[in-house]
């Protein structure tokens, strides 16, 4: 009998507020391998900040955050953590492929490495062609897929996707969020995806509404 | 209303970028404001120096047709006159002593009378040696011909073919001798004559006894009033010199004038003109380049601006709105950059300028319109034009416009060299016209100025700040981060992409500092070469770094060197004799060296024309007999190096004049303590032997503090002596051009003051605001894992390649605009350089200071700007 693995993330009572704002509230969740969690709520509700804290960004002013599937060292553990921020966010004086090979370069990838994997990830999300071309000669959409394209060429064991669809149609929406699924299962770690999108949140196996700074699992916003 | 919320969120989200702007508009004002306060402060000085040197305003001849009463009585009535002091000439036929070394004549010489206040009221032309202040009293050089001092008999004989002996009561020297025995009515450029050798000054009551049967000339010395002059010299030399004339009409041919105070503001326009120049040429590129700062601080914030103007347009707020929003914020920065600015320059003027010298409220006014309007051009221009984008198409693809990469246009019309070739081209007409910038005719009230010269710099310094950018934009452009330092962690190439996508902000930013830097190094070497050649000026003059000039007739041999070496300061004492010598009929002065004179004295090769100071001085030891001549008297005498010269020198023994024989071993065209004309330059040892005398008559003394040095010889030596130093004489001998260095090193403060702070500004304010600009990418950065030493790594690639860029190129312009305006400016050095001398030491501070700075602000807003709190989180 194989012994389970240990969960990705568990935080547990986390408080945070800004100014007198209260966004999470006594927040508890554990991500285990193979979780698909879809958290949805209403806008300001606190998704960006629940994963921001879970990938250990922000601090909360109360609770603790751990990463037993992960590893101790938060050099190593930053690597192991995926995140999809809500609007692209990439260095606009760097290409496509430059943006996806940095954080792979700055973990110590050789030239070599980073550019096979930057390919790879690239061709997953349909942008190999537009590897030299500049974040601002993309389209928006073209722009989010080359964010989930870096988060797929560092493997990372959690993926934390902050409304990573928003600015996608439906086709590549589901196509990337297949891709990210795709390589959670075959990384054995688990995906969290903050949206809005109904439909969206639909397709993962659990769903949580942020609701109040809590987190309810299982339920529908 | 909205553009009051803009405004209120401008200062609490971007106060840095707010502040940066209005400090640059506040440099600008501050140059201006203390630029206006030099200006005004140094035109009033060039008169009052120029008056100052005046030792009587005019001399007023009354002419043979005149009657002296008259011309006092018009004299009396003339505008701002202080004083007239009546003054006697008449020349007789010789003058002769008696002592116990035997009976001495001499030829023509002047009996003067001068009244009894004359020192008082003209304090220039009269210095007392030896023995009383009253009565009758010899000049030195009679006395020394005579050898006769207070207490002795001289006898004068008179044309009329009697004599009439005085005894004498002092001697006093005649510094000014040569305008005081002026010929009065001489035409303009008749050149002047030599004063009398033989003068003996009387009272007035004495005189007619003394000069009987001469023709007597009857002058009246002229004191005015400085005060009420024009502040211009040019003003003030043509409103003296229609006082002048004025004066000549009145008394109707019964006297003529000699202008001495009209000459005097005359020659001091040049002065004026070459202080316009300098400030043209120094100040003009400091203003430039504060408005350059300026532009760049808010071209730093144009990209994200014109995206902030194109979104809201797309958000639906109309261009007058958006352009209220920006004139808002246009008028704060203006407004809070005069009000920084005038303190500023206040405290510029302070610590640059001389004592004295004030903010004036013309100039402060116009400073503040300037600092205004710059705000306006660098902030209002863009916005409109980003505002005023027609079309929706074209306000959206301002909002997502792609970082220029392009050559920027200046460039690609090739700008650069035009204005380089421009340049050269000028310089070399100016080169071909000998570098005759300012003439200013003698007489003439009317002075000519080649401001086409000013081209050369003018066009050179666009042209080379141009040339800079494109290099920087060229190498940038190449960078593949292949030779920087790899290993795990690294990421070279990214570093050196992102530097190549940034190129055009880095290498404007860059072409930028090295204007700044440009600056700071170009006035730094014109300053420190004018500096050299004013002390190099006044070495020659004194001699050495002290100079002890024995009183004529003094036999103080070689060995007095030994007391004056124990001098407190003094290094190396070496004797140099001064003697004079007949070339045919020609008077000249002879100086006699030894071969270490070298230790002393200031030696250069182009003192001997086609040879070097070494050689010359080589063949002076190996042949005793040698002399070296000056070009004139080769020239005059036919004399060709090798040729044998038979000068006459006065004995030892006899004090009469004995033919002794040289040989020419060259030309020699300047020699320390020598006049400018001719001269001759042979071996002391020779002299002494073939005189029999070896008196010398200066002692050059090479000092590590000539003030100490001076100051302890003046204690020690005999009356008589005199003792001046280089430090002391600095002030008092006038340069060629007469520029005060009073003045040039006051300009020369606010400029190295202001190129420093501005260079400063310019690296430190391009990389603060560059890293404000970026931080977003600074923050995603972290969030993406990268440690603060990843952060900083892609930062410093950047601030390296501006601060190599900056650093070269402004050592490149600083070199060649020094040049140009040393060349250029030609007139105001003498002896004229023969290269640059470049302040080491000044260049190293700024050099450290920029590092030092960048450094700084790399480390401190490094850290602020990629801190990633919830807020930057939230926005990525």
């Amino acid at each position: 009998m194989s012994t389970p693995a240990a969960p990705v993330v568990v935080a547990t009572g986390l408080d945070l507020s800004y100014g007198s704002t209260q966004v999470l509230a006594d927040t508890n969740v554990i991500v285990e391998p193979g979780a698909e969690l879809a958290v949805t709520g209403r806008s300001g509700s606190g998704k960006t900040t629940l994963l921001l804290s879970i990938a250990g960004l922000l601090r909360p002013e109360r609770g603790s955050i751990r990463w037993p599937g992960l590893d101790l060292d938060p050099v190593v553990r930053r690597g192991q953590i995926g995140l999809i921020f809500q609007s692209p966010s990439l260095l606009p004086e760097l290409t496509a492929a430059e943006n996806v090979a940095l954080p792979l370069r700055l973990r110590g990838s050789s030239v070599e490495q980073a550019g096979g994997a930057t390919r790879t990830a690239l061709e997953v999300v349909g942008l190999l062609d537009a590897a030299d071309a500049l974040p601002a000669q993309l389209s928006g959409g073209m722009q989010q897929r080359v964010a989930v394209a870096r988060v797929l060429a560092g493997s990372p064991r959690l993926v934390l996707a902050d409304e990573p669809t928003g600015a996608l149609d439906r086709d590549s929406a589901f196509a990337v969020l297949a891709a990210l699924r795709d390589h959670v299962t075959a990384a054995g770690g688990a995906l969290v995806v903050a949206t809005h999108d109904e439909e969206l949140a639909g397709l993962l196996a659990d769903r949580a509404v942020l609701d109040g700074g809590r987190l309810h699992i299982g339920a529908r916003s | 209303m909205r553009a009051l919320t803009w405004l209120t969120g401008l200062c609490r989200r971007r106060p840095v970028e707010l502040l940066g702007a209005a400090l640059s508009v506040a440099l600008a004002v501050a140059f201006i404001a203390a630029l206006g306060a030099f200006i005004t402060g140094s035109r009033a000085g060039l008169t009052t120096r120029a008056t100052a040197k005046v030792p009587v305003d005019w001399q007023v001849q009354v002419t043979p047709q005149g009657q002296p009463s008259t011309v006092a009585a018009t004299l009396a009535k003339t505008p701002d006159v202080r004083t007239v002091l009546p003054v006697l000439l008449a020349r007789v036929s010789g003058l002769s002593s008696t002592s116990a070394t035997g009976s001495r004549n001499t030829g023509q010489a002047y009996v003067v009378a001068l009244p009894a206040d004359y020192a008082r009221a003209a304090p220039r032309e009269i210095r007392y040696l030896l023995g009383r202040h009253d009565g009758v009293l010899l000049q030195q050089q009679t006395a020394a011909n005579l050898a006769a001092g207070p207490g002795s008999n001289v006898t004068v004989t008179l044309p009329s073919g009697g004599n009439a002996t005085v005894q004498v009561d002092g001697v006093a020297d005649l510094p000014q001798a040569d305008t005081f025995f002026q010929v009065i009515g001489a035409p303009p450029g008749a050149g002047a004559t030599a004063p009398p050798d033989n003068v003996l000054l009387v009272p007035p009551a004495r005189f007619l006894a003394l000069t009987r049967g001469a023709t007597v000339i009857t002058q009246f010395h002229v004191v005015f009033k400085h005060a009420p002059l024009p502040t211009d010299p040019a003003a003030a030399s043509t409103l003296v010199t229609q006082r002048a004339n004025h004066f000549q009409a009145q008394v109707a041919g019964g006297a003529l004038v000699g202008d001495n105070l009209g000459a005097a503001l005359s020659a001091a326009r040049e002065d004026a003109i070459y202080a316009q120049l300098l400030i043209l040429l120094l100040g003009v590129p400091g203003l430039a380049l504060a408005a350059v700062v300026a532009s760049q601080v808010v071209a730093l914030r144009g990209e994200r601006r014109r995206r902030e103007v194109a979104l809201l347009r797309l958000r639906g707020a109309r261009p007058a709105q958006l352009l209220r929003m920006v004139a808002g914020e246009t008028a704060l920065t203006g407004c809070l950059g005069v009000l920084l600015g005038v303190p500023l320059a206040m405290l510029a003027a302070r610590l640059a300028l001389p004592t004295g010298a004030h903010l004036s409220l013309a100039w402060t006014l116009a400073a503040a319109v300037v600092g205004l309007l710059l705000a306006a051009a660098t902030q209002l221009g863009p916005a409109v034009i980003a505002a005023l984008r027609p079309g929706a198409d074209g306000i959206s693809a301002a909002a997502a416009r792609v970082q220029a990469t392009r050559m920027p246009w200046p460039l690609r019309l090739g700008l650069d060299v035009i204005l380089l070739a421009g340049a050269a081209f000028v310089f070399y007409l100016t080169a071909r016209g000998g570098y005759q910038v300012v003439v200013v005719p003698e007489g003439v009230t009317v002075a000519s100025v080649n401001y086409a010269a000013l081209l050369g710099p003018a066009l050179a310094w666009p042209g080379l700040a141009l040339l800079i950018w494109r290099i920087s934009f060229l190498v940038l452009a190449r960078r593949t981060g292949r030779f920087a330092p790899g290993g795990p962690g690294r990421a070279p190439e990214l570093e050196a992409a992102a530097v190549r996508r940034r190129r055009r902000v880095i290498s404007r930013s860059g072409a930028g500092l090295a204007v700044a830097l440009g600056l700071a190094a170009s006035t730094a070497i014109f300053t420190a070469t004018y500096d050299k050649q004013a002390r190099l000026d006044v070495a020659l003059t004194v001699g050495a770094d002290v100079a002890v000039a024995e009183p004529p007739g003094a036999t103080v041999g070689p060995d007095g060197a030994r007391a004056f070496a124990a001098v407190p300061g003094a290094q190396a004492v070496e004797p140099l004799q001064h003697r004079l010598a007949y070339v045919g009929n020609d008077l000249q002065d002879l100086y006699g060296i030894r071969p270490g004179i070298g230790r002393v004295a200031p030696l250069l090769d182009s003192f001997v024309p086609g040879s070097t100071i070494s050689a010359a001085l080589h063949a002076l030891a190996t042949t005793p007999d040698a002399a070296l001549l000056s070009a004139e008297t080769v020239h005059d005498y036919q004399l060709h190096p090798g040729d044998k010269v038979r000068l006459r020198l006065q004995t030892g023994a006899d004090h009469a004049y004995r033919a002794i024989t040289f040989h020419v071993a060259g030309v020699v065209k300047e020699f320390p303590t020598a006049p400018k004309d001719s001269f001759i330059i042979a071996n002391a040892s020779y002299i002494a032997k073939t005189t029999g005398s070896d008196a010398i008559g200066t002692f050059l003394i090479k000092s590590s503090t000539p003030s100490a040095t001076a100051a302890a010889l003046r204690r020690y030596v005999a009356p008589g002596t005199q003792v001046h130093d280089i430090v002391a004489d600095r002030s008092t001998v006038p340069s060629a051009s007469g520029l005060a260095s009073a003045d040039l090193s006051g300009l020369s403060r606010l400029e190295l003051g202001f190129g420093l702070i501005l260079a400063l500004a310019c690296s430190a304010l391009a990389l603060a605001l560059g890293i404000t600009e970026r931080r977003r990418a600074l923050v995603l950065l972290a969030a993406l894992g990268a440690t603060a030493r990843q952060r900083g790594r892609f930062l410093t690639a950047e601030a390296r390649a501006l601060l190599a860029g900056g650093m070269i190129g402004g050592a490149v312009i600083g070199t060649v605009i020094a040049y140009l305006l040393v060349k250029v400016l030609t007139g105001i050095f003498d002896p004229a350089p023969t290269g640059l001398t470049v302040p080491v030491a000044y260049l190293a501070a700024v050099t450290v200071s920029v590092v030092a700075s960048s450094a700084a602000v790399l480390v401190v807003f490094g850290r602020l700007a990629s801190r990633a709190g919830p807020s930057q989180l939230r926005d990525l």
